[in-house]
Formats: structure tokens, sequence, C-alpha cells
């Protein structure tokens, strides 16, 4: 097996006892204190997240919106400087070769957050595509990300910033100076919560993850890992690469119609035309299994009148809701919402009503 | 991680504890640490039959479903009824009010196949290195 790679929050992760594990080639903190707990912290109050793994790619000059309206299902253009969108990158087929967000820095300048795991193959997929002459950086090794999500992220923070991260809006974005370090902030996450995505400078991503911790004491703000950010994002219905986006899935079929802006001529357009006038072949639906003794997992088998009706993506038990959830595709005819669906679990078939995702959607003040 | 001496311990990290022809069976401090916050366990009725190295129960953390192995064959007598409502007792107290069954063993030879608390500590430091 390849060796691990590590994040600049390597040896903080060790010293604040994390559990570790191998991630998307990444040697990444599975959880430190406990999922639950870790998971209630951001859904209560705010956690601290090491997404340094992720890819970051610059796409700049006069070429970059066009290039990018032409690869990305949702349109680049549209954005103003300093907002953020999230769009997938998709093959002629229409199938899914990552999903990710596009920060507008500047007039001519984006950032595309992708997938640890499609970081290179992204970027190979831009490169080949660029016929705008865009220019193109992989920024990924000197850059970190570090997340701060939750309810009371925002006002914890509110002292430190210059200029103030609370003005952002919602997926807005600015380059701003935090704890006395510059970085790209965000006001994006994967959490279902309010908060903030923060790229940095390798260099100063531990001083910053330090001083979150920190300022968050008042709240007994946690570090996060991946499981509880897979709770998390499971509970407010987002989809996860490689459980239910893929290249064999469009974004139509994944339920994410709401980011494919028609009529662009996108790569992959004429393929989701044609799935949309022809009927999809899958559809993702929400599952709440009706005996809650046990979780639904990724490849378990879903049955609709006997028949197998297709998969399990995801699956996990949500601590905000206290009993299992699943996502999942079926193929036609479709289930609709307040349907009863089965799901084998080891051998024994489990109602599970189809519901509408997310689970979770936090009250907004 | 704690390892309680006078306990037999298996492999998949199931501890036994013989009082007369009935052992009680849970899993150890280590196992419930790897697990993580446990959610969900199934376990076998009152009179089932259980046979070493088969799996009897299962598991359910946050993480995932895992399967408990018999270290010891017999009888299922008792079974810790506080689990379905509070399963994290198992994270909290894995020697204690985490136990899983009670059994009759039939075959008192078979505990010589399990580890005393060193030997099962020395086990446990080979796995992590």
């Amino acid at each position: 097996m390849d060796q691990l790679r590590r994040t600049p929050l390597y040896g903080l992760h060790r010293q604040l006892g994390a559990r570790m594990t191998g991630f998307a080639g990444f040697d990444m903190p599975l959880n430190y204190s406990g999922i639950i707990e870790e998971h209630q912290a951001v859904r209560q109050r705010a956690g601290v997240f090491d997404l340094s793994h992720m890819g970051e790619l610059a796409v700049e000059g006069q070429g970059a919106a066009p290039l990018l309206e032409r690869v990305l299902t949702n349109s680049a253009g549209l954005l103003q400087l300093g907002q953020a969108h999230y769009t997938l990158m998709l093959n002629e087929q229409g199938g899914t070769i990552d999903d990710l967000i596009v920060y507008r820095k500047g007039s001519d300048s984006y950032l595309l957050c992708v997938n640890a795991a499609n970081t290179d193959t992204g970027y190979q997929w831009l490169a080949r595509a660029n016929r705008e002459a865009a220019e193109l950086r992989n920024e990924s090794d000197q850059t970190a990300l570090v997340a701060f999500q939750g309810p009371r992220a925002a006002e914890l923070l509110e002292a430190h910033s210059k200029p103030a991260l609370a003005a952002l809006g919602r997926f807005h974005c600015a380059p701003l100076v935090l704890f006395g370090v510059k970085c790209f902030a965000a006001r994006t996450g994967y959490t279902g919560e309010d908060g903030f995505e923060l790229f940095l400078d390798s260099n100063d991503a531990p001083k910053v993850f330090e001083a979150l911790l920190e300022v968050g004491k008042r709240y007994q703000v946690l570090p996060c890992g991946l499981g509880a950010r897979d709770t998390l994002r499971l509970e407010a219905g987002l989809t996860l690469y490689g459980h239910e986006l893929d290249t064999e899935t469009t974004p139509l079929e994944a339920a994410l119609d709401r980011f494919v802006v028609f009529g662009r001529g996108f790569v992959g357009e004429a393929a989701l035309r044609a799935e949309r006038e022809g009927g999809l072949r899958k559809r993702l639906l929400g599952l709440l299994p009706e005996d809650s003794r046990s979780v639904a997992r990724t490849g378990y088998r879903l049955f609709l009148d006997g028949r197998q009706a297709g998969k399990v993506t995801s699956g996990t038990y949500a601590p905000t809701l206290g009993r299992p959830v699943a996502m999942g595709y079926v193929s036609p005819p479709f289930a609709n919402e307040g349907d009863t669906l089965e799901v084998e679990i080891r051998g024994r078939r489990i109602s599970a009503r189809v519901t509408t995702l997310p689970f979770y959607r936090r009250s907004r003040p | 991680m704690e390892v309680l001496a006078g306990l037999k311990y298996s492999k998949e990290h199931e501890w036994v504890a013989l009082e007369g022809q009935i052992a009680t069976i849970g899993i150890t401090d280590q196992a419930q640490d790897r697990l993580g916050e446990i959610v969900y366990v199934e376990l076998p009725g009152v009179g089932k039959k259980i046979s070493k190295d088969d799996p009897f129960g299962i598991i359910e953390s946050v993480k995932a479903a895992s399967d408990i192995y018999a270290p010891v064959s017999g009888t299922v007598v008792e079974v810790n009824e506080d689990l379905p409502e509070s399963p994290q007792v198992i994270n909290e107290d894995p020697y204690g009010d985490g136990w899983l069954i009670k059994v009759r063993i039939s075959d008192a030879s078979e505990l010589d196949d399990l580890m005393g608390d060193k030997e099962y500590e020395e086990m446990v430091a080979r796995e992590q290195e």
C-alpha cells in the first residue's frame, strides 16, 4: 500500500489524541472525543475540521470564465465577485467526474475546491479542455483548508477577523486577516450548519486551528473528524463523491437539478437533455428504516414489491435524529415520498419509508 | 486501555468470566474503543445455542456493524436486557454493566484456548505496532 500523505495539521491531530484513518490517500482524523459528541458540538455550538486533503485548483485569466462556463453544470458566469456556488464537472455522457465549489476571488480569478480523490483527475480534465487558454494551477500542496462550523461560529470569530467574517453572506467569500493570518474565507460548509471554510497557507494552518479551539473554549467547541463530517452531511442530505456520485451517475439522478443551468452547451449537457426527455435511469431517495435497531449501510440492497430496486449509497445512525437514516438509488418505476421499500440488512428485509431530503434542516434565526 | 485480571480473552476481543458452568461474555475495553460509540446491539434469545468462533450477535457503532464471535460454546441462559435501551453502557463499562450474555458452557476444555490477561495485553500491543 502507498504511504498515506499527511496534512500540515497531522502533528496537532496526534497531539489532540485523534484516531486516524486513511481517506483518499491521506492520514486523516476519524474522531477525537467521539463521533456523536463532535456531531452534537457542530449542531449546537461549533466544531473545527481539518479539510486540507481537499484539492484547490486556481483558474485565472481572460479564459477562466469561458472555460468554467463550458466544463461545469452551474453557470460560473453568473457569479459576482466574492460569490461562490456548488457545481459539477461532467463527462460527455453526463456522468459526474467531480462535484465542487467554485469561488470567484477576482474579476478573472476563480478557486475550485475539489474532492481529494479527484484533484488530479479534475486538473487534467480542465487542462485537456482548456482551449480558452486559462491559467491553471494545482495549489493543493501549499494550501490548507480548515472549516469552522456551527451556530456559534460567526459570533466566536467576530472580534478576530478584519474585515468582519460575520459580514459575509451565505456562499460569499473574501480575503481577510484572521488571528493575524492572511486567509481566503468563505461562508460555505458541508454540515448543514452556518459556518466558514478558511483557505490558508499550509504553514499557517496549525496556528489558526489552535486559535479556533482556543476562542471556542467558551462554548466547548471541539475538533471534529471525518466521522462527524459524514454523519453531519448525511443528515443534511448532502451527496458524497464515491457514494452518491460517480462517473455512472448524473446530477439529475442525484436530484441536483438546481445546480444545472441548461442552454449553455456545457460538457455533458446533451446527455442530460436526452436523459430528461427519455426519463431517469435511477433516482436518489432518502430512506428511514422503520426497524430502528440496525443501520442500512453502503451497498445494502433495496427491494420494492419483492424485486430488487437498487442499493443504499450511504447510511448511518443519525445522532440529531436519534435513528438510522440512509440514501440510495432506485430504478423506475420510482417510489414516492411516503412509499415503503425494503432494505436487506444481513439477510433480513426491513421496511424503509421513502422521504424527501434533507433529513435535518437547521432552524434559521 | 483496561484489561482485567481473572478473565479469559479471545482473539476477537471478547472476554469470558466463568462461574461454575455459567460463562458471562462481553467485549473488551480495547474492542469498545475501536468500535466507537455503540448505537445498537443484536443478541440471541435465551435458549439459543452458540458455537465457539461463530458469530452470535452484532454490534453497530456509528461507524460500522461488527460481528461478535462466541469465545465458547453453550446455551444462552440470560441476556443483558438493558442494552437495547442503553447500548452506550458497553462503551462506558465493558467489563461490568456492559456484559452481553450468559451461557451454560458445553465444553469446559474450550476455555483452555483462550488467553489470560497478560497474554491478551501482549496481543493487543502487537496489533498496535
